[in-house]
């Protein structure tokens, strides 16, 4: 019987290139399916109804959403060319160092560049020390799974095509803190599943232009919860270090906004950044 | 064959519960360090530098942190009693759900805990939004694992010990048996299980330390 796999994922997201890396390793013929997250598509709303999100991997009719669980189900089915490794102790380290990277990595890079001012200062020094510390577990081996590129590798390397993005909104170097990392990453580089499945740099720079630009994020300080009179909860917003109400937005509001608004409903002024910027 | 297992806990984390079930699924015997969280041991500190946190399962010396990795890490050693299902489908299934719980449904739940109000009413629907995708998931089955106790059951063991704690505290209802018929059942038979039973923290000591966590976020009524 042939296998019917189809990947529903996004170009730019590190997350389905997670996945797109793990096929090409494994030598899977797939149908990759671009999706529209501004919009996204009902099948990907069947397939994912839990989290809507991006990637998705159907076998067979059967969906399996993280792109980590993805990336173990797929090492699971298709034994070839294995990606973690045999023995259960270097397997946890790997799942853990995985599990690391998804922490403090993706986190932290993401608000190097949709935060500024001090929170932005904290967001790269974070991302830093991850960074090195990642570098110190690398150590000499030239992988992170030794001799050969494997799971670790896979779960880290699509941040580099995002690295450029960070470097320039917040105006550092990782080579200059991490070297060794960098030349890890130029190695994995070389590697065909990898340069086929990363994003051009360049590109999702452009396209983190593209998303700050048009759809106006600002990094705002929420002043408070205030009560409005109709009794829905709002949240008042300001600009960051001034006094001028930006405006008010309801929490249903904000909640259903995409994965790059970060609000937290709690009763002391917060970041809140709004990726959309439609205020009531 | 003479094998060494430590492992370091609170005496509260849920976390840390999740392997003192699993070692007493698989029956195995091990050497137990708790932990106080102000005052971290340098032994804890050395096995897990980078999270400083429990649990971590120290195996012939070498440590296991992060609780679901250490799970995985039990069934793959120790054969007897399989926790995750065989199945690859089935397998990435459990996972998504261990971490659905992890990422989701236990913040939820504790938003409700520490809201009030308005926002607490919202922060409910969310919950409960949430512990319907468990209730599904129960369809026909006992356990999260079928049969018997698994991985799944193990990473919500929280639901069937914390909630209650918490519902108490809060003064309000979350889970319902009428809405969540089989939740609940199941937030029995997991908590009645032999295994699990002799597990749990002290329930007096558990409703007073999350009371205590409460305080802050407790407006004083004027």
């Amino acid at each position: 019987m042939l296998d019917e796999v189809i990947l529903l994922d996004a170009y730019f997201s590190m997350f389905g290139m997670r996945v797109r890396i793990a096929l090409a390793e494994k030598g899977v013929q797939y149908e990759y399916r671009e999706q529209n997250l501004l919009n996204k598509g009902q099948y990907l709303l069947d397939m994912n109804p839990i989290h809507k999100k991006i990637p998705v991997l159907i076998h067979n009719g059967k969906p399996i959403c993280e792109s980590l669980i993805i990336v173990e189900y797929i090492d699971e089915v298709w034994k070839n060319n294995p990606l973690l490794p045999s023995d259960p102790y270097q397997r946890a380290q790997a799942r853990f160092w995985a599990d690391f990277i998804d922490k403090k990595v993706n986190d932290a890079g993401k608000r190097i560049w949709y935060m500024k001012g001090e929170q932005q200062q904290a967001a790269k020094e974070e991302f830093i020390e991850a960074l090195q510390l990642l570098e110190t577990e690398l150590g000499d081996k030239p992988y992170f799974g030794g001799d050969k590129f494997g799971f670790v590798d896979l779960a880290l390397i699509p941040f580099y095509c995002w690295f450029h993005a960070y470097e320039t909104f917040g105006n550092f170097s990782t080579e200059e803190h991490c070297p060794k990392l960098i030349e890890w990453a130029e190695r994995c580089e070389k590697i065909e599943s990898v340069s086929k499945s990363l994003a051009c740099p360049i590109k999702v720079y452009e396209f983190v232009l593209i998303l700050k630009k048009k759809y106006g994020v600002k990094v705002l300080k929420c002043a408070g919860v205030a009560q409005a009179h109709e009794g829905v909860r709002r949240v008042v917003v300001v600009e960051a270090g001034s006094k001028h109400v930006e405006g008010i937005i309801s929490l249903n509001d904000a909640f259903r906004f995409s994965w790059l608004v970060v609000l937290i409903l709690v009763h002391r002024p917060l970041d809140v950044v709004m990726l959309f910027g439609k205020l009531y | 064959m003479g094998e060494e297992l430590k492992l370091f806990r609170t005496w509260s984390s849920r976390y840390a519960l999740r392997v003192v079930h699993a070692l007493k699924i698989k029956d195995l015997e091990y050497e137990t360090i708790f932990e106080d969280i102000k005052n971290k041991s340098t032994s804890l500190l050395e096995y897990n530098p980078i999270h400083k946190k429990v649990p971590v399962l120290v195996h012939n010396g070498k440590p296991i942190c992060e609780s679901l990795v250490i799970l995985e890490y039990i069934d793959e050693i120790w054969k007897q009693s399989p926790l995750l299902p065989q199945d690859p489908y089935e397998k990435a299934m459990a996972r998504f759900w261990a971490k659905f719980g992890d990422d989701k449904v236990m913040p939820s739940i504790w938003s409700v805990f520490i809201s009030q109000r308005k926002d607490q009413e919202e922060a409910i629907a969310q919950a409960a939004g949430n512990l319907k995708f468990l209730e599904e998931q129960l369809t026909g089955k006992k356990f999260f694992g079928g049969e018997t106790i698994g991985y799944l059951d193990i990473a919500f063991g929280w639901v069937a010990n914390l909630i209650s704690i918490l519902e108490e505290i809060a003064d309000l209802k979350l889970v319902d048996a009428e809405i969540f018929p089989l939740l609940s059942a199941w937030m029995n038979n997991f908590s009645d299980h032999p295994v699990i039973n002799e597990c749990w923290p002290p329930r007096d000591k558990m409703v007073e330390k999350f009371k205590a966590m409460r305080e802050p976020y407790v407006e004083k009524v004027a």
